[in-house]
Parts: structure tokens; sequence; C-alpha cells
């Protein structure tokens, strides 16, 4: 049996995470799984603890990560997108483009996204309890991507 | 007492040991020059000896010689050119550095030693050192730090040297890092650091949380070409335009004048940090020839130098997701950080003063053996986490750059990677292995190629190989691979794009061990011996071509002093000949000075010459 990334870190299964838990829960571990204390042998636990506080330090890779947990292959089963959304994400992109030469302009479209995007990680959070909200979470995760690629546009 | 772990701080400009929780506590040494003087009969001198040597010998005097360790003669065009020593193309645009030598005895007519080898000779002397020092027969272990911009293939290079030097365990610490460690054993308090490290050749900045005893990097940034050296070449250009100026001499091409001209361009700099002027004394004939240089001046000639660290704290602080506002503590490392310009850029940014309690020549020796302490077991309260300063991937399909691990991961660190062949029963894949932050290799470092090979004959498309890439702890590479429908481990070997390879290292160690067992006092004789025969031959040459500007009395006063140290050369009194050398370096410091002073005459009478 392979440890997922909550349990090496001793977390509860979940979307919504105490940065300040995972944290400490990291910094304890490391001293337990260094090489420097424990040798050569130690690198292969002290990288899967790295990867593990990587990727749940991140919520969206955090997100991801629990949406395969809970049903494998979900995020590329889920990876098409409907129209009416891409439609959506196109008009944002364009409206984004378009913002360019305003700061004004730019910095509320940038306000809207922020405020879209955690609404979309409260709703993630909330389906991803367990296997039954995997495909939905997963869909929405692959939609809060589109908006971050927006405010990227946005905020070089 | 538990085996002793060595801290190492090898520096562009300087050297230095340090050993944390011996019988009284911290001791660090004093700097050691990191210039090896190599003679016509292929044996060395490293430090202060060396150093003393550069006017004399500039062709064989090596200095500044981490700015070419792991780097191709490609990348160092411009470095190299700018070096008082030779700096050729070895195998694979391998940087070689050739000094002549005497062929005798199977000596050819020059040797070309690669930065390895250069760096394993100061790395060895200051093991030495520190065994004198410390009284223990052989350490073997060390803390080694490098900059913590190095990439993969400068980090595999000074692992090398450190085996070359004959250390058999080698742990390599960032130097940034290693000076919060030093910050950090005291005051223990947690807090977000930014350490900001200009050295002699280097530049570096790292941000670390500080966590109840766990020191963990959050981002990096640096350029591994910026340091004090650009601004004594810096100030060495306006000398040189000054000369130029006021009595025509073209002094640009006389080795021996760049090279006591240089030390003269670090002298106003250093003293430029204390005083708002300074000035270079010429004696020019009937007026002595002044070059000033105010505080202004040599700000506005490294404005853009200090403008492009100040972009790198800025790219480190937003690596970290953080605002300047989160972070707590900033601390100076490196000698050029006294540079005033340095410090009142980053007391404007940040709104307070830097910490400079600690030396910041010697605040990265202190880490790293405080790391070494940890590593011994002596420490048990701290822990490092270092991490990858550039992203690492591989070239795929078209020249494009994949990365697999990215910049300011955590180490260690591993990524599992399949890959299947392309022709049917094809047995082996190459891969290339670049770090940067581009999107095509072209504009990427290449750091190492691996082939794989003993992959079972099938199909085109069949054999999945998983390949893992690690990085270890010391931030250096490690890739394994395992075919997984038969379950064999594909081998894998290591062809080497920059250094040494491993073969070659295994090849000189051995080769070395005979110098290595070396009576330290026949080796000290011999160093002595070697060096007071350098010094006679080039006070004789000196004395020779330049001497038409001494005063009747010192010409004599030199003579007598080459007479006394001639007398002692073979001999087996050293402490005499010691204090005889002593005399006869300070004596020829004057000479050395003279030299600038008879080239500018030269000129300034040529020139009336043709004026008539």
């Amino acid at each position: 049996m392979t440890v997922d990334h909550f349990e090496r870190l001793g977390l509860e299964r979940g979307g919504r995470l105490d940065a300040k838990e995972l944290e400490a829960q990291y910094v304890e571990r490391c001293r337990k799984v260094h090489p420097d204390l424990y040798g050569e042998d130690a690198i292969v636990d002290a990288a899967a603890l790295n990867e593990a506080h990587r990727v749940l330090a991140d919520r969206w890779q955090r997100y991801a990560y629990l949406a395969e947990l809970w049903q494998r292959g979900v995020m590329d089963a889920t990876k098409n997108l409907c129209p009416t959304f891409l439609a959506q994400a196109m008009a944002l992109f364009e409206e984004a483009q378009a913002a360019q030469d305003s700061e004004a302009e730019r910095a509320d479209i940038e306000a809207r996204v922020r405020h879209d995007l955690s609404s979309y990680a409260q709703r993630i959070e909330t389906l991803l309890v367990g296997p039954e909200g995997a495909h939905d979470g997963a869909v929405l995760c692959h939609q809060a991507r589109y908006l971050q690629r927006a405010l990227e546009r946005l905020v070089p | 007492m538990s085996n002793i772990i060595l801290g190492i701080d090898l520096g562009t400009t300087n050297s230095l040991w340090a050993v944390s929780g011996g019988p009284s506590g911290a001791q660090v040494s004093e700097l050691v020059p990191s210039v090896v003087a190599i003679l016509p009969n292929g044996t060395f001198l490293v430090g202060e000896d060396a150093k003393d040597l550069a006017w004399q010998h500039p062709e064989r005097v090596v200095h500044s010689v981490k700015r070419l360790i792991g780097r191709s003669t490609s990348e160092l065009r411009l470095e190299a050119s700018r070096l008082p020593y030779q700096v050729v193309e070895g195998q694979a645009s391998q940087a070689r550095i050739r000094i002549p030598l005497d062929g005798k005895e199977g000596r050819g007519p020059w040797h070309d030693y690669s930065p390895e080898e250069v760096s394993a000779m100061i790395l060895g002397d200051i093991k030495r050192r520190a065994e004198r020092a410390l009284g223990i027969e052989q350490i073997n272990e060390a803390v080694i730090t490098v900059p913590a911009y190095f990439d993969e293939a400068q980090r595999q290079a000074t692992k090398r040297a450190s085996e070359l030097a004959h250390f058999t365990n080698v742990r390599l610490v960032n130097e940034p890092t290693a000076a919060a460690m030093a910050y950090g054993i005291d005051g223990g308090k947690d807090g977000t650091v930014l350490v900001y490290d200009l050295g002699g050749g280097t530049f570096d900045v790292s941000v670390l949380k500080i966590m109840k005893g766990v020191f963990r990097v959050l981002a990096t940034h640096g350029d591994t070409q910026l340091g004090g050296d650009d601004f004594d070449r810096k100030i060495l250009t306006r000398v040189l335009k000054h000369i130029t100026e006021a009595t025509g001499a073209q002094l640009g091409d006389d080795p021996r004048v760049l090279q006591t001209l240089r030390r003269s361009a670090e002298g106003l700099k250093i003293r430029l940090s204390q005083e708002d002027h300074a000035e270079l004394e010429i004696n020019a004939g009937a007026a002595p020839l002044t070059v000033a240089l105010s505080r202004d001046d040599f700000e506005q000639l490294i404005a853009t130098d200090v403008a492009r660290t100040m972009r790198c704290v800025e790219a480190a602080i937003a690596d970290a997701s953080l605002d300047a506002s989160a972070i707590d503590d900033i601390v100076l490392v490196g000698g050029s950080t006294r540079i005033r310009a340095v410090r009142a850029a980053l007391a404007s940014r940040f709104g307070r003063e830097p910490h400079t309690e600690i030396d910041p020549d010697r605040a990265v020796a202190l880490g790293a053996a405080v790391q070494a302490g940890v590593l011994a077991g002596d420490t048990k309260d701290l822990l490092l986490l270092d991490i990858v300063p550039l992203s690492l991937g591989i070239e795929t399909l078209g020249g494009a750059f994949s990365k697999l691990i990215l910049r300011n991961t955590t180490v260690p660190c591993s990524v599992m990677e399949e890959f299947s062949t392309q022709v049917e029963n094809q047995t082996g894949i190459d891969l290339n292995i670049f770090q940067g932050e581009r999107e095509l290799v072209a504009d990427c470092r290449q750091i190492g190629s691996f082939r794989l090979t003993g992959i079972p004959a099938m199909p085109a498309g069949l054999p999945r190989v998983a390949v893992t890439f690690t990085v270890d702890q010391h931030g250096l590479l490690r890739v394994s691979a395992r075919e997984l429908r038969s379950g064999q481990t594909a081998s894998i070997e290591v062809l080497p794009t920059l250094g040494l390879s491993k073969e070659e290292v295994r090849h000189m160690v051995a080769e070395s061990i005979d110098k290595a067992q070396e009576d330290i006092l026949a080796r000290e004789a011999l160093d002595m011996h070697n060096k007071a025969e350098a010094i006679v031959r080039g006070t004789e040459e000196a004395l020779a071509h330049g001497s038409e500007g001494l005063a009747p009395e010192q010409a004599y006063s030199i003579k007598k002093a080459l007479a006394r140290v001639k007398g002692l050369q073979h001999g087996e009194d050293l402490p005499a000949l010691h204090t005889a050398l002593e005399e006869l370096s300070s004596m020829t410091m004057q000479l050395a000075d003279d030299l600038i002073g008879a080239a500018v005459r030269k000129a300034i009478a040529a020139r009336k010459e043709r004026v008539s």
C-alpha cells in the first residue's frame, strides 16, 4: 500500500487545509527523514515528503490531487469542458487583452477573477469530501485553470 | 571524539576553514587567498605565497578559478580574455589553464590544468592548514560551500575537485544558506530572512524561513559571474584611461603592470568603503601622477551592477510568494557588502539596516562548520532544507525543453518519467539534460547526457523505461532507470559534457596518492625553496627591466636582500630563509609600483621623441 500525501504529512484528507498545521507537520517530519541525519538511504523518503508538501501547499494542485485520490483518472476524464464555459473563458481572455492599457479596468477585472477563483475554491472544497463529488470537483478544477490563466495575463 | 568534519568556504578571492564545537568552541581560520602559483617544475604554492608571485609571474599565478569551474570555453570567452594567465580549450570545449613549464625531467614546455585541479590545490592546502592547526593527522570529511546559483555542472565540478583533494565524504551547501545558519545559531528565533551575498566573483540572494531550528530556503536568485572582481576591473579601466589621458601611455598590454594595477584598484575600492575619496600615486618622472577616485565616481561605475543585484532581490522575494514587508531580517555576506552603495540600496528598499554582526568574510565558513556539526551528530536541533536553484529537464522533440524539476523545489526531490523507443529492437535511449528557465534547450545550459542501455529488444514504442531523476541534498542530479515490462534495470552511462569524467578523477586521485602522503615538513621546505627560486628569478628580471626609477640606495638594499635570499635558498635554515624572503618581498613591492612608473615614463619619453 502506498502512502498518500495526506497520510505522509499526518493530515486529514480534504480540500481545506490549515497552512500553519501543514508547515508544522512538514517541519517536524523533515527531522525524521532527512539524509543529513539518517544517511543516503533516507533520500527516497525525504523526496516523497518534499513532494507531498509541494503538492499540498498549493491549493489548486492539492484539489486536483485530491480528486484523483477519490477517483483515479477523473482529471483526465473531465478534461473536455462544455462549450458554454469555453465561450465565457474566451470572452474573459479578450476582455483581459483589451484592458491592458487601462490600469483601472485591469484592476477591476483582476478583482473580479480573484473573487471568482475563491468561490471556485469553496465549491471544490465542499465537493471533494468523498468519491461522489470527485467528478464535479474535477470539472471545476479544470475550469479554475482557465481563470488562473486569465489572471496570469492580467498580472505578468 | 567524533570524527572531525571541516567547514570550508571555497571562495573566488579567499578561502577559509572553520570548525564548530571543538574544545575551544568555534574556530575560524585566517583568510587564505584563493590563488595558486604553478612553478616551472610543476610544483605549486597556494595563498599569500602564491599571491606574492603574481606581479613577477602573472602567467603562472591563477586567481579567480571559481569563475572557470564547470564552464565551457565558449561561455568563458570574455572572462578568459581578461585573465593574466592563459585559458585554452581542452577536450569537449572544456576550459584548461595553460601554464608554462621548464621542459625538464619529462615535463613538457607547458601543462594544461583543469579548473578542478586548481581548485583541488586550494582545497588540499586548506585541508593541510586545518590538519596542522587542529593537530589532526587526517581530515577526510568536509562541508564545502558553493554559490546557491551554481548549476549542476558547477556543483559536480566542485565535488570532483574535493575528491582530487582527497576528501572522501563531502557535503555541498549553498553559501547564503550557510551564512543564515551562522546567524541563526545564536538567536534561534523564528522568522523570514533575506541573505544578500556579494562575494569576489559571485552574487546570491536567498530567502529563508526559520522555524524551530529548521532552516528552509524558499527561493534563491543570483548571478555566478558578478562580484568584487568586476568592480576592481571597472576601477582598473578607469585608472588606465586616466593614465592614458594624462600621459599618452598605453599600459594595457604589460601583464606585470596590469597585475600590479589590479591590486592597486582593489586597494582604492577598499579605501572607498571608509573614505569619501582615495588616490593612487604613480612615480612618473618629474611630477608624480595622481589618479583620484571619489566614492561618488565609484558608485557611478558600479551603479548598474548594484541595480542588477536588487532586481535579483525582488525576483527572489516574488518567487517566495512574499511581500518585502514580510522580511524580518536582512543578512549581509561577502566582502563586497562592505560597499556603502550596496548597504544603502538595501536599507532604502527594506526601510531598515541590514545585519552585519558577523564578519561578512567569515559567516559562510562558520555556517559550514555549523552544518558539519549537524552531519557529525553533534548538533541535534538544526536542520537545513535547501532548494534547486534552476529548473532541470530534458530535451524533447524539436529542441524543446521539458522541465522535470522546477526551480525552488526543496531537495532532495525526485521525478519519474517514462520513455519508449522509436525503432524496432532499439536497445538504447539518449537523454540530454539541461538546466534553465527558457522554453528551448538552445537557451538553456546542457549539463550532461545519459545513455540508457540494456533495454530488451522489442517492437518500437513497446518498452516502457521509467527514468527517475533525483536531486539529492547536495543539489546534485542522480539518474536511475528501469524497464517496466521486463523489470530489467537499464544501465546508465553518464556522458560528461563539462569538466572531468569520473574515470579521469579516479586516475588523478590514484596518481597523486604519493604526493598526499608526503611528509608535511618536507613539503613546507619544498614550498619555501620553490618560492625563493621564483622570487629570485622574478626580482632579477624586474631589476633588469624596470629599475631606472629606483633610487640608488633602494636598488642597493634590494640587491642586498636578494643576495641574502640566494645565500639561504638551498640551505636547511628555513626560519632564516622565511625572514629573508619576507624582507625581500616587502622591498619588491616598491619595485612593483615602480614598474608602473617606469612604463609611464617610457611611454612619455617615446611620445616626446615622436613629437620632436
